[in-house]
């Protein structure tokens, strides 16, 4: 394999709050090829958002970062800022969770895409808006020129997103991520979301990594799943060898909480839930983070940390006991 | 062209909504009538006025109203209309700069105070109650005795006494608006502390910052009067309401009606902004907007 275009290794973050420290991400390690989407997964406070956040330095200074985020071989957490401003938005882009109120209510649409594209490409004004224009066009809102020129209040939620994502894609970047960009939308509006995300990447080639609680948006569009849990990673793989094989007994655990109810043939299933609760951050864990809530623990679970292992070709898992049920 | 006459649409349908709100306000509509007639007074004094400021009629002091002089002469001779009129010109020369003034220096300072936080916000809050704890006028007398009597000098110690309020409500505003969602997308994309401030948070606190203006500008005007009654303020032969109402202290036994015209100016301005300014608070109000 080339080299990637972003190369996570050893990310650790860390926040200094009143009572203690809390560790919001350990030793975490993935890379993302040119042209591929990568799931990240967990329970809410996993770690996902935070992990997003850190790879161009957007945590408030009360976060400590280590480790290193690669991005074409560039070191981004140690770039200069005026350069690091030049990545953000222009090469990594983000689309946030909240389409409702991440637009600036008081300018136009078409103001509000137009400026990034002045900002990072430099553009006239009758060019930006000529780009701004077919970039609605492209995140498929109809009657892109009429729409410029509302603003936020006007639109709904849905159109607010696809306007979120045609800022995020305006200087056509190389990587766009996600932060759960469905989860405040309406299910049917959510497809439309997803759908748009495969055909950025089928037709830009933009990378994208995707970040989200739903295992059912990851099998939709994502090639590549990273499993978080207390974060740290616990599994990676394919899309389609994480939700055949699963090998971590949380990956397991996720997947059973799934609902299927066009499963079964009448026999409907209790949805399997996770026991127990997310363990708390503010300690550095000693043992396997999951030791508390598994089926499987036993005493190497409970005094060691599993290494991550390749037990099939490109399947990792952090974990003493893998296999299928 | 034809794009941008589509897309200027939905602005001007907002600016009608804006205007149709305010118009269904009457003692809004009121008050706006009034400022702009005083607004028209100041600007258009020399062709407005019969008379110049400093014009005399020795013949006829202490004149009635009605007859050669509208509303009669004061003590000197002068036009009690065209000191009206004239008087308008300082008290809102005054208002609207003192106001644009104390903005001018303190939007910046509360805003870079509520946007970096920490130690800076730190002293400039405390140094914004510090000046808080003096009365306004207090301060302005003050400011204008060291600075020495003149409409210039009353204007600036006007607007620098207005800009504790102003620091506050900037850095309050600034508190509030950096937390909102827009501006770690804008950061995500790129965006420098300098674009946050003017072009994400700036526009944001606009409607705030008119509202405080409508109350600030007859703050000021009031100051004004009190400054040039002190004879801190505008000095003979221009005059200004203040002035005026100093000179009828000496005749109100015989000329109440001296002061009651200037009295009446000065309350139907300040009562003029004041409602205009509940009415742009009501349409501008954000959350009432959509």
């Amino acid at each position: 394999m080339s080299t990637p275009l972003l190369e996570v290794t050893d990310l650790s973050v860390r926040f200094d709050t009143d009572d203690g420290q809390v560790h919001a991400v350990d030793k975490l390690s993935f890379s993302l090829a040119e042209r591929e989407v990568l799931g990240i997964v967990g329970e809410s406070g996993c770690g996902k958002s935070v992990t997003c956040m850190s790879l161009v330095r957007l945590l408030p200074e009360t976060a400590h970062v280590s480790g290193s985020v690669r991005f074409e071989g560039t070191d981004l957490l140690t770039l200069p800022m005026r350069r690091l401003r030049r990545v953000r938005g222009r090469q990594i882009s983000y689309v946030f969770q909240e389409p409702m109120t991440s637009l600036n209510p008081v300018f136009s649409i078409g103001h509000q895409v137009e400026e990034s594209l002045r900002r990072h490409l430099d553009l006239s004004r009758h060019d930006a808006r000529a780009r701004a224009i077919e970039l609605l066009q492209l995140v498929r809102i109809p009657a892109a020129a009429r729409r410029l020129g509302e603003y936020p209040h006007q639109l709904s939620g849905g159109m607010r997103q696809r306007v979120m994502i045609a800022m995020a894609l305006a200087c056509d970047p190389k990587l766009l991520v996600a932060d759960e960009p469905t989860t405040a939308l309406d299910v049917t509006i959510q497809a439309g979301i997803l759908d748009l995300m495969r055909d950025i990447r089928e037709r830009l080639g933009t990378a994208i990594i995707l970040i989200t609680h739903n295992l059912g948006v990851v099998a939709d569009v994502a090639d590549r799943v990273v499993v978080m849990y207390a974060g740290r990673k616990v599994e990676e793989a394919s899309v389609d060898d994480l939700f055949a094989h699963p090998q971590h007994p949380y990956t397991i655990g996720l997947l059973g909480a799934v609902p299927r109810p066009y499963e079964g043939e009448g026999t409907r299933e209790r949805l399997q839930e996770i026991p127990g609760r997310v363990p708390s951050l503010r300690a550095l864990p000693t043992a396997c983070a999951f030791a508390d809530r598994c089926p499987r623990a036993d005493e190497l679970t409970r005094s060691e940390i599993p290494e991550m292992r390749e037990i099939r070709p490109r399947h990792l898992v952090a974990c003493f006991h893998p296999g299928e049920e | 062209m034809n794009a941008v006459t589509v897309v200027e649409a939905p602005r001007t349908r907002r600016r009608r909504l804006l205007r149709k709100r305010f118009l269904r306000r009457p003692v809004a509509v009121a008050g706006l009538v009034v400022v702009v007639g005083f607004v028209v007074l100041a600007i258009f004094a020399p062709w407005i006025a019969p008379h110049s400021s400093g014009y005399t009629d020795f013949n006829h002091v202490l004149a009635k109203p009605g007859g050669r002089y509208l509303l009669g002469t004061d003590e000197l001779g002068h036009d009690e209309l065209s000191r009206v009129i004239w008087g308008a010109r300082s008290s809102m020369q005054v208002g609207v700069f003192a106001t644009l003034l104390a903005m001018v220096i303190a939007v910046p300072i509360g805003m870079v105070a509520g946007y970096y936080r920490g130690w800076i916000d730190a002293i400039i809050a405390r140094a914004t109650d510090v000046l808080l704890s003096f009365p306004f006028v207090i301060l302005a007398v003050g400011l204008a005795a060291i600075l020495g009597p003149s409409l210039l000098n009353a204007t600036l110690a006007l607007g620098i006494g207005a800009v504790p309020v102003f620091i506050r409500i900037a850095r309050g505003e600034t508190l509030a608006l950096r937390e909102e969602d827009y501006v770690p997308a804008a950061i995500a994309n790129g965006a420098s502390d300098a674009t946050i401030i003017f072009k994400h948070i700036l526009p944001n606190m606009t409607s705030t910052l008119i509202v405080q203006a409508t109350v600030t500008i007859p703050t000021a005007i009031i100051g004004e009067a009190v400054l040039s009654f002190l004879g801190l303020g505008v000095q003979p032969p221009e005059t200004s309401w203040g002035v005026m109402l100093q000179t009828a202290q000496d005749q109100l036994a015989n000329a109440p009606r001296l002061a009651v015209f200037p009295g009446i100016a000065l309350v139907l301005v300040v009562l003029a902004f004041n409602v205009m300014g509940d009415g742009l608070r009501d349409i501008l109000d954000p959350r009432t907007t959509r």
